[in-house]
């Protein structure tokens, strides 16, 4: 169990709470992923009544995202964008129960602050996908730019090609799966949650982390400061096992490692200077 | 925030419309800043022969190319020159005596900063720029009509130096036939270089920061150094946040600094490497079916017009 009477004051406002931090922090994130819309992972998305398809043509994106919010208002639950051309902040801050298909690539901050919606895009991502997500799914098919994932506090995260700089940077909860690579300080500032990286991971992996779990399936360069391996336990890797299949991720042949914070930079001690030099 | 783009069409094939594929590109990024655009283009291969520069120069007076009469032979002649005059430039061929240099033919125009200034130069260059849309840019020289198998272009969001043809860009490589680039983000230390450039001798036109990023280039070339192992050296010699695009006869380069702060979205097919700030560009410009993503940070790399592999730095 963690010192806190050492932790800097506001380092508790990260967490819910000591019942939240560690093992039980890491199986609350995949299980509460595993518990997710089932219909949607398989991506045998209904085409019911309920569907609407829009074409975002030469269409502004606020209009774009004001024909989403109406077409929801008028009943609809699955909103299919067609010809999306890579536009930015499409689909933010949708309400559960929504299901988004993005037909192409998406731009920056596609399902932004995402509120409990599905959003699959059947292309690449820009900047900042999923970024402050609440709740909900994000499915990216295709590569997933710089700082996927940021900041999110729950729900799932799947890029099915490889991630850019700064995967999962700032987590506070949920669940990032990158079935491919992630580039330099993915999970940076980690306060909780979990990544899972099934290729190999470019420098600063982990960096500075508070809490959190990064699983890594493939070979990694230079870690982040006070990014440490721990042994996993059985219950780890089923559970991971569990959420690969469930979201349809191959998990890597070899395996995973895991890597949790070293908690040297939760105080600050003279005698690791150099460490706290390194950290950003 | 400015918007950069580059196309290298792998194909090789003849009357390649580079031009308004670079343009339709641009105009997806004209948000990222309405001050100026502009594009260079390297043309087709020139038929065997005599060695032509192509120039392009800022509205000289007629007695600039005067002077030009001792270095070699204006083609067809400096009236007809001045009638074709396009947009805000004055384009004319240049067949140079043996062993002229570029900076000679420089200093024979008189060019110099604040005056008349040498825009482009190549065998194979051509570039416009304007203040201005990537739009408007279109209506002053039809680049849409442009051929050739590379290209790069630029819009601007001006946040260090003033509006002005001279500050748009690409920026030729002064003294370098067949080099220019563009380049989106801050070199921080470009104070510091460009007083050791000066100290070396450089006139620099503008300032621009992004102009030492081509002054950079040509130095480490006059030591000896390829241009995709100064582009290499680049990343380590250059402060801030960027990535800039280079064309040359040689090719098409592509670099991003070694923290990735500054976007660059990069696709390569077997047809096409598309290269621009966002993928908006990309799907605006390309219809075919490709995947994008990030090059990583401390990516250089440069794409040579030879061979079809991509030559690893």
């Amino acid at each position: 169990m963690p010192d806190f009477t050492r932790s800097s004051l506001y380092s508790l406002a990260w967490f819910d709470g000591e019942a939240m931090l560690g093992a039980a922090a890491l199986w609350h994130s995949i299980r509460a992923s595993l518990a997710q819309n089932g219909s949607f992972v398989s991506q045998t998305i209904l085409a019911d009544q309920a569907m609407v398809e829009l074409d975002c043509g030469d269409l502004p994106v606020r209009a774009i995202n004001q024909r989403i919010r109406a077409a929801i208002s008028a009943g609809a639950r699955h909103v299919r964008l067609l010809h999306p051309g890579a536009r930015h902040n499409l689909g933010v801050g949708l309400p559960a129960g929504i299901e988004l298909t993005v037909a192409g690539s998406a731009g920056y901050y596609i399902a932004g602050l995402n509120d409990g919606a599905s959003v699959m895009v059947q292309g690449d991502a820009g900047w900042g996908a999923a970024e402050s997500m609440r709740d909900g799914i994000v499915v990216i098919e295709g590569s997933a730019g710089n700082a996927v994932a940021a900041s999110i506090r729950a729900g799932t995260v799947v890029v099915r090609g490889s991630a850019s700089t700064r995967a999962g940077i700032a987590m506070k909860g949920g669940i990032l799966i990158v079935a491919g690579d992630v580039g330099p300080m993915a999970g940076f500032m980690m306060q909780k949650g979990v990544i899972v990286v099934c290729g190999d991971a470019s420098a600063g992996l982990a960096d500075s982390m508070y809490a959190g779990t990064v699983f890594l399936g493939g070979r990694h360069d230079e870690l982040g400061a006070d990014a440490v391996f721990e042994d996993r336990s059985p219950e780890d890797l089923e559970l991971i096992g569990s959420a690969l299949d469930h979201w349809k991720v191959t998990a890597p042949a070899g395996g995973f490692r895991k890597l949790v914070s070293g908690r040297k930079l939760w105080n600050f001690e003279r005698s690791e200077r150099d460490l706290w030099k390194t950290a950003l | 925030m400015c918007g950069i783009v580059g196309y290298w069409d792998k194909t090789g094939r003849n009357g390649f419309p580079i031009g308004r594929l670079v343009l339709s590109m641009l105009e997806a990024l004209s948000c990222r800043g309405p001050d100026s655009a502009g594009i260079a283009v390297i043309g087709p291969e020139p038929p065997a022969g005599p060695e032509i520069w192509s120039v392009r120069i800022t509205p000289g007076d007629i007695q600039a190319l005067e002077r030009l009469v001792e270095m070699g032979t204006i083609l067809p002649d400096a009236g007809a020159a001045h009638q074709a005059s396009q947009g805000n430039t004055l384009q004319f061929g240049f067949a140079p005596e043996p062993g002229l240099t570029v900076e000679e033919l420089e200093r024979g125009l008189g060019a110099r900063r604040g005056g008349l200034e040498v825009l482009s130069l190549g065998r194979r260059l051509d570039l416009v720029k304007q203040v201005g849309s990537p739009t408007a840019l279109e209506a002053a020289f039809a680049v849409s009509t442009w051929q050739g198998p590379l290209a790069i272009g630029h819009t601007r969001m001006s946040t260090e130096s003033r509006i002005d043809l001279s500050h748009s860009q690409p920026f030729w490589v002064h003294g370098v036939s067949d080099l220019a680039t563009v380049h989106n983000g801050h070199v921080t230390n470009y104070h510091q270089l460009r007083r050791r450039f000066e100290q070396q001798g450089t006139n620099f036109y503008t300032d621009n920061d992004s102009e030492v990023i081509g002054v950079y280039l040509r130095s480490r070339m006059e030591q000896g150094q390829s241009l995709a192992g100064a582009m290499a050296d680049s990343i380590q010699e250059l402060d801030g946040a960027f990535s800039y695009l280079v064309a040359s006869d040689e090719g098409l380069g592509i670099v991003r600094d070694r923290f990735g702060f500054k976007p660059l979205v990069l696709a390569e097919t077997e047809e096409f490497v598309a290269v621009a700030t966002e993928e908006v560009a990309l799907r605006r410009a390309l219809t075919a079916d490709f995947r994008a993503s990030e090059p990583p940070p401390g990516f250089a790399r440069l794409y040579p017009l030879v061979a079809l592999q991509p030559c690893l730095v």
